[in-house]
C-alpha cells in the first residue's frame, strides 16, 4: 500500500488525488493547502484528512510519498520539505522557476534517500508514445524537421500566479516546456534556440504567444508553436524524416465533440482528456507508484526536467535578446530578467 | 496581345500557358525551349510556334510580352535580352539565385522601360485575399505575430541543384509567404534567422529542410517552415498555410484545404496512382496572376506586383542562408549588399 499526501488542492492536486484513488495499492491519507476550506473540499471527497500545514502532511506517519501541486515558485520548499521527512516526491512540472532551484530539488532528494519525479504527463499520453515508439522504430528514417503546437486560452481566469512571467514563468516555462521535453524525450540535447514570442511585450497581461526554432545535436530541426492567444486547448505535432511524416493533430482526433445549446456558461480550465482504458494522468501516477516500489529508474528523472527547463529559459532569453542561445557549455543565466 | 513563354523548365509554365490558352484577346503566340523535346511537346499541348533558341522568339515584333520560367539562375541573361527586345516580362518566383542578378533584372526592365511583374499567384488565391482583408478590417486586432509554412514534396530537376535554383527548398518555398506577409502587413522584413540543412533526402545537393524566424518593421514577428517534407506517396503536392495572432484573436488560414479526399480500392490504385488523394475544388491564383499581368500592359499601368517585390522576398531566401552560415540573425536585405 503506498500512501500519499496531495499537497496542493488547486486543479492539478485535484487531478493526481483523484488517480490515486483509482489505483489499486494506493491511497491518499493527506491533502494540504493553505486554503483549508479547498483542502477540506478535497480531502472529504476521497475520505482524507486535510490540513493547512504543508509540513504537517509531509511529516505525518501515514504518508509515504507527497505529490506537489502547489504555484511552481513552491516547488523547491515543499520538495525539500517532504525529502526531509524522507517522503518520495512527485512534483507537477515545470520543476521549478530557476535552475538553481531545479538542482536543489534535485540534490535534496538524493542526499535524503527519496525519489523525485517530475510530471511530464504528455510522455504519457499514448498518442505522444506511440510516435516515440515509431521513431524509435526508424518508421520514418532520419528526422528532418519536426513542428509541435500547444495551443490555449490565456489563463486569467486561474490564479494569477500563472500567468505571471516572474512567478510561474508564463507561456514558456509553465506549457511550452511540454513540448520541449517531449522532443528532447524524442531528439535528444537541444545545442541553440532561437525565439520570438510575447512574453516581454506590453501584451503580456492578457495574452502571450511564443514561436520557438530548437536546434538539436543530434542535427534535427523543430519548430514549437505555444500560445495564450486561442479561445480553447489543443495540441498538435508533425515530424518529418526521409521515409515519411508521423502526424497528430488533437482537433482530428477527439473520440466525442460535445456542443451545447442555450446560453453560453463561463468556462473553467481543466485537462485534456479523450476516452481512454487508462487515462493519462493515472497512468503517470501509477508510474511513480510502481517505480518507486521496483527501484527502476522514472521516464522523467529530474534531471530531464532540469534539462527541459533549461531549454524554456533559453528560449526565454532568446525573446529578450533577439539573440540565438546555445545551451550546454554555455550555460543559460539561471535568472530570467523580466 | 500575343505573349511568348520562355522556357519550359518550370513546373509552373504549363499552369500559365493554360490560363493564356483560356483568355479572350491574348495569344500564346510562340514558346522557346533550348530542350527541343521538352519545347515541341508543350507547343503541341498548347498551341503557338516552337523556337529552339530564344532569341529567335525575341526578335519577334509582334509578341508584346514573354513569361519567363527558365531555371532560376537564367532569369537575368534571358530577362535581359527580353528588356532589350522592348518585351514586358512576367517572371517566375524567385527572381534570381543572387541578390545582384535580381537587383540587376529590376534594373535593367526599368531602363528599357518595359513591364517587370513577379509571379506571386498566392496574391490572387481567394483564402490569401480574405486573410488580408480579415486582417486589415481589424479581425484579430492588432497584428503580432506569424506562423507560416509551406511545405512541399521534392520537386524533380534542377529546382535541387543549387547551381541554377540557388539552393533548395529555401530559395524554393521562402520567396511565397514572404510576400505574403509584405503584402497583407504592408512592411518589410527587416532581419531574418535560420536553421537550414539536408536531412530528408540525404545525398541531395542542396537543402531540403528549414525554419526561419522572420521580424518585420513594426515588431511584427513571424515564422516560416519552406522545407520539402512531403514524401512522393503524400496525398497532395504540399500546402501553404498562415496563422495570424493579434491582441483581439486568432486567424488561421490553409490555402489549399478545400479538397475532397479520395480513398480507392488496390485494383483502382493500380490505374489511377495514389491509393490516398486529396482533390482541390479550391480556385487557383494563376489565371488572377496572369491577367493582372495582361491588364497592365493593356492600361498602361503599374503591375500589381513590382519586380522589387520580387527582389525583396528573394532577399529573405538570400538572407536565411546567411543567418545559417552565422548562426546569427541577420539585418535584411542589408547583409547581401
Amino acid at each position: 500500500m503506498t500512501r500519499i499526501a496531495i499537497v496542493g488542492a488547486g486543479l492539478m492536486g485535484e487531478v493526481h488525488a483523484l488517480s490515486c484513488v483509482n489505483i489499486a495499492g494506493v491511497t491518499v491519507s493527506w491533502v494540504a493547502d493553505l486554503d483549508l476550506a479547498r483542502a477540506e473540499a478535497l480531502a472529504t471527497s476521497i475520505g482524507a484528512r486535510a490540513t493547512n500545514s504543508i509540513e504537517e502532511a509531509a511529516a505525518a506517519d501515514d504518508v509515504d510519498a507527497v505529490v506537489v501541486a502547489l504555484p511552481t515558485p513552491f516547488h523547491r520548499t515543499a520538495t525539500e520539505l517532504a525529502a526531509r521527512h524522507g517522503k518520495h516526491v512527485f512534483c507537477e512540472k515545470p520543476i521549478a522557476r530557476t535552475m538553481d532551484d531545479g538542482e536543489a530539488m534535485a540534490s535534496a532528494c538524493t542526499r535524503a534517500g527519496v525519489r523525485l519525479m517530475i510530471g511530464h504527463v504528455v510522455r504519457f499520453f499514448p498518442e505522444y508514445v506511440r510516435i516515440h515508439d515509431l521513431l524509435e522504430a526508424g518508421t520514418i528514417g532520419q528526422v528532418g524537421v519536426a513542428r509541435a503546437s500547444r495551443i490555449n486560452s490565456h489563463p486569467s481566469g486561474l490564479r494569477p500566479w500563472y500567468a505571471d512571467l516572474e512567478t510561474s514563468g508564463g507561456l514558456v516555462v509553465d506549457m511550452m516546456i511540454h513540448d520541449f521535453d517531449t522532443l528532447r524525450w524524442y531528439f535528444g540535447d537541444v545545442e541553440r534556440v532561437f525565439a520570438h514570442g510575447l512574453s516581454y511585450s506590453p501584451h503580456a497581461a492578457t495574452m502571450d504567444y511564443t514561436l520557438a526554432l530548437l536546434r538539436f545535436a543530434s542535427g534535427v530541426i523543430a519548430h514549437v508553436e505555444a500560445s495564450w492567444a486561442h479561445a480553447s486547448f489543443r495540441t498538435s505535432i508533425e515530424i518529418a524524416g526521409e521515409h515519411g511524416v508521423i502526424r497528430h493533430d488533437s482537433e482530428q482526433t477527439a473520440s466525442m465533440r460535445l456542443e451545447r445549446t442555450g446560453p453560453a456558461e463561463p468556462s473553467v480550465p481543466t485537462v485534456p482528456r479523450n476516452p481512454l482504458d487508462e487515462d493519462s494522468y493515472r497512468a503517470e501516477m501509477r508510474h511513480f507508484v510502481d517505480r518507486v516500489a521496483d527501484g527502476q529508474p522514472f521516464l522523467v528523472e529530474a534531471d530531464e526536467a532540469i534539462r527541459a527547463l533549461e531549454v524554456s529559459l533559453a528560449v526565454l532569453e532568446s525573446i529578450r535578446t533577439g539573440r540565438p542561445v546555445h545551451l550546454g557549455s554555455a550555460r543559460v543565466a539561471h535568472e530570467v530578467a523580466s | 496581345m500575343k505573349i511568348g513563354i520562355l522556357s519550359f523548365a518550370h513546373v509552373h509554365a504549363p499552369g500559365y500557358a493554360h490560363c493564356l490558352t483560356h483568355m479572350p484577346d491574348v495569344e500564346l503566340a510562340a514558346i522557346a525551349d533550348d530542350d527541343e523535346a521538352r519545347g515541341r511537346e508543350a507547343v503541341a499541348r498548347f498551341g503557338g510556334d516552337y523556337y529552339r533558341d530564344q532569341r529567335d522568339l525575341l526578335a519577334r515584333a509582334d509578341i508584346d510580352a514573354v513569361i519567363v520560367t527558365s531555371a532560376t539562375a537564367h532569369h537575368r541573361a534571358t530577362i535581359e535580352a527580353a528588356a532589350a527586345a522592348k518585351k514586358h516580362v512576367l517572371c517566375e518566383k524567385p527572381l534570381a539565385t543572387t541578390y545582384a542578378d535580381a537587383r540587376a533584372i529590376v534594373d535593367v526592365c526599368r531602363e528599357h522601360g518595359v513591364k517587370l511583374q513577379t509571379a506571386f499567384p498566392m496574391r490572387f488565391s481567394p483564402p490569401a485575399i480574405a486573410l488580408r482583408q480579415a486582417v486589415r478590417d481589424g479581425a484579430v486586432g492588432a497584428p503580432l505575430a506569424v506562423k507560416g509554412t509551406n511545405p512541399g514534396r521534392l520537386p524533380a530537376g534542377w529546382f535541387s541543384d543549387p547551381d541554377l535554383a540557388g539552393g533548395g527548398a529555401v530559395m524554393d518555398h521562402t520567396v511565397h509567404i514572404a510576400d505574403l506577409l509584405r503584402w497583407i502587413f504592408e512592411r518589410e522584413i527587416v532581419e531574418v534567422y535560420a536553421e537550414i540543412d539536408t536531412r530528408i533526402h540525404p545525398n541531395l545537393p542542396s537543402d531540403d529542410v528549414a525554419v526561419l524566424m522572420l521580424r518585420l518593421e513594426g515588431g511584427i514577428v513571424a515564422s516560416l517552415d519552406p522545407s520539402w517534407t512531403r514524401p512522393t506517396t503524400w496525398p497532395t503536392w504540399g500546402g501553404l498555410t498562415m496563422d495570424v495572432i493579434g491582441d483581439r484573436g486568432a486567424l488561421a488560414m490553409d490555402a489549399f484545404n478545400q479538397h475532397l479526399e479520395v480513398i480507392v480500392d488496390e485494383e483502382a490504385a493500380n490505374v489511377l496512382g495514389p491509393r490516398n488523394a486529396l482533390v482541390s475544388w479550391g480556385s487557383s491564383g494563376d489565371p488572377g496572376l496572369i491577367r493582372s499581368f495582361v491588364d497592365a500592359i493593356r492600361h498602361d499601368t503599374d503591375p500589381a506586383i513590382s519586380g522589387e517585390d520580387g527582389l525583396r522576398a528573394t532577399a529573405v531566401a538570400l538572407c536565411a542562408y546567411e543567418s545559417a552560415r552565422r548562426h546569427q540573425p541577420v539585418a535584411c536585405p542589408d547583409c547581401l549588399q
